[in-house]
């Protein structure tokens, strides 16, 4: 026996997956739907029939995701203009309780900005694992130099690149929490953003089609 | 198009859809995933405004309809479209004689 809205509540599951729709785009399209299908109803179709030709006129959860990422501003992009903001503001705010005031900016009562513990550590001044923590910092900006455009297996790689260099620079936790200031903890979340980011477009990537009827 | 169905009047995605079908004698069939992508874009850059409305039957349905700037965007595309088919028409004219 076809029910309506088990049917319905199924097909919102199936479309929620996708990740890219927020509820708001769902309940529209619920109500469109509805309304397609009580169409099929009035020109005589059994409700099963014509909930499969109101749901195949919407379009399958693949295509409504590549079109509504063509023209709404998809999470991956959000997470990532994000990241990217939080790890610009790191730069400016304090990230240790010491270090050696390069530029002698005390502008935080003694505590280290991110920008001062950046060119501390890209000396060697840290040690090894303070370089290749600071050399992370240019992992990350080439993210913004259209790496979005990559394809999957790119984008995938360099998700794994960004997520290995967030576990590196979390090592200095290791070193003292309590040393560590808010600049430093909005610097590790950056990469973590930008990583999910990343994720979601090479995941998106590998559900959209390439090309998708209008019709 | 969507701008010239929504400066009739207040209405929603299916009946938008339903119109352009009625307009273009059935001849353009526009799929709903291109659809509300456009609306939302079209609110986003503030040439249409959005509300929801619950019906009785306890369904939400989102309503859309034109704005000021709605109007002129419209207004300056209809401009815009008529300079073409002006042009063209010449052309094909001169093209036939």
């Amino acid at each position: 026996m076809f029910s309506l809205e088990l049917a319905v509540a199924k097909w919102r599951d199936d479309l929620a997956k996708e990740g890219s729709l927020s509820r708001k785009d769902l309940d529209e399209l619920e109500d469109h739907l509805r309304f397609s299908y009580e169409a099929y109803i009035a020109g005589g179709l059994q409700p099963a029939l014509a909930f499969e030709s109101a749901r195949d006129d919407i379009g399958t959860p693949a295509e409504l995701f590549a079109e509504f990422s063509k023209m709404d501003d998809p999470l991956w992009r959000r997470l990532m203009t994000a990241g990217w903001s939080a790890f610009l503001v790191s730069f400016f705010l304090p990230v240790h309780k010491y270090g050696i005031s390069l530029f002698k900016t005390d502008i935080f009562s003694g505590d280290v900005p991110g920008f001062e513990a950046f060119v501390y550590s890209v000396t060697g001044e840290s040690g090894l694992i303070g370089t290749l923590s600071a050399l992370t910092n240019l992992l990350l900006i080439g993210t913004m130099w259209k790496i979005a455009d990559y394809g999957r297996t790119g984008i995938f790689t360099w998700t794994g690149i960004i997520m290995a260099a967030m576990l590196l620079n979390l090592w200095w936790v290791t070193e003292g929490i309590a040393d560590l200031r808010p600049g430093y903890y909005l610097w590790c979340a950056s990469f973590g953003t930008v990583a999910s980011g990343l994720f979601l477009r090479a995941r998106e990537l590998a559900v959209a089609p390439a090309t998708v009827p209008a019709g | 198009m969507v701008l010239s169905i929504l400066a009739r009047g207040e209405t929603y995605g299916y009946e938008i859809l339903r119109q352009v079908l009625v307009l273009s004698g059935g001849k353009l069939k526009w799929s709903e995933g291109m659809l509300y992508p456009v609306l939302h874009r079209l609110e986003r850059e503030g040439l249409v405004r959005a509300r929801w409305v619950t019906a009785d039957s306890g369904r939400r349905r989102k309503y859309y309809r034109l704005t000021a700037s709605g109007k002129r965007r419209l207004a300056q595309d209809r401009a815009n479209w008529m300079t073409v088919h002006q042009a063209l028409s010449k052309t094909w004219a001169i093209q036939n004689v």
